[in-house]
């Protein structure tokens, strides 16, 4: 057998799944590969580890403990706002970024529109358009 | 807390404390308490830490119990407000290393991080060996080697006990997306496992 196929069987080997023959090529081959003991042995250990996680709780998660602890610390928080507020925020911030936008356009058309009403350059106050009116008038003789 | 209240159903006691029963909250904390913690020992390896974090968690719970809407069970609502929880911790203690008091989460995330810190601790009879704190520090560092999705799967799976379908709707996901985040954490794990042992008896070599 290889390390490969004993080592994805290792789980269900130690939980008692795998048919009879596989048992006895898993065994076999965990005699003989000292990695694969390891590794088996060392996913034992991970095993009891989680095991004991929850064994005992500590002091501080008595039922009294943890409702001291909320009093506490709600009593200067506010409940979180309900289901008015969360339809409520959304149009608010959609409103937000419409009047954001239409401010944008607002400034910028204002700013286009002082450019057109200042005045124009002295060179082109110079040119009459009745002026050239004549030159052409002119060009027909 | 008096006994009567034991006797009532999840959406019965929400309904009360919504009503303005706030103390009823006590009957759903003694319920939880024990599901929670463990989920949190599953993330941080670390009693008090993880202690810390359930109270935390029923804090969050308190005060956004008018935000349940009862589309899912009380208790996966619980999970997910456990899991987010814990997650936001783990980037915390990653981002400050200084707040891990035990160590347990590597500094950064992934299978290079992760492998240079989870050294083997001794191993020579799992089925007698006392757990101390320093096997606890190994796993934790070898699980904080995963995505958090695989991680997350995995603590549900192996801490709480939580069938497929259970972390699926925790998870918002999919049975089939559980079942390859697992398959795929369990291999990772495995090989993190055996490149550990690997260096480990490299340096018992180079000793002798």
């Amino acid at each position: 057998m290889e390390c490969k196929s004993c080592r994805e069987n290792l789980e269900a080997y130690r939980r008692g799944d795998l048919p009879e023959g596989m048992i006895t090529r898993v065994k076999s081959h965990l005699l003989l590969c000292r990695d694969c003991d390891d590794i088996n042995r060392l996913e034992i250990l991970a095993d009891r580890i989680i095991d004991s996680a929850g064994e005992a709780l500590p002091g501080s998660l008595s039922t009294g403990a943890i409702m001291e602890y909320i009093s506490k610390h709600a009593a200067s928080g506010t409940e979180r706002p309900g289901r008015v507020y969360s339809i409520i925020r959304p149009l608010l911030l959609a409103g937000s970024v419409a009047a954001a936008l239409f401010a944008g356009i607002l400034i910028g058309d204002l700013y286009t529109g002082n450019a057109r009403l200042q005045p124009e350059p002295e060179e082109l106050s110079l040119l009459n358009d009745s002026e050239l009116e004549q030159v052409f008038s002119l060009s027909d003789e | 807390m008096a006994t009567g209240e034991n006797k009532y159903s999840d959406s019965e006691l929400v309904a009360r404390i919504r009503g303005g029963e706030r103390e009823l909250f006590s009957v759903l904390a003694d319920r939880y308490k024990g599901m929670l913690y463990r989920t949190c020992m599953g993330y941080l390896h670390n009693s008090d830490e993880a202690a810390d974090l359930t109270q935390e968690i029923f804090l969050q719970a308190y005060l956004s119990l008018s935000g349940f809407r009862g589309d899912s069970s009380l208790s996966t609502w619980f999970y997910r407000i456990a899991v987010n929880a814990a997650l936001n911790r783990i980037r915390q203690y990653r981002r400050s290393p200084f707040l891990n008091t035990n160590g347990s989460i590597s500094k950064g995330q992934g299978k290079d991080a992760g492998q240079a810190e989870a050294e083997i601790p001794d191993f020579d009879d799992p089925e007698t060996i006392l757990i101390r704190d320093e096997h606890r520090i190994w796993l934790g560092k070898l699980l904080d080697t995963l995505p958090d999705s695989q991680r997350t799967a995995l603590v549900l799976s192996k801490y709480d006990e939580l069938s497929q379908k259970e972390i699926a709707e925790i998870m918002e996901t999919t049975e089939s997306a559980v079942e390859a985040l697992l398959i795929r954490a369990k291999r990772n794990l495995r090989e993190r496992i055996g490149a550990g042992l690997q260096k480990k008896n490299q340096k018992e070599r180079r000793k002798k």
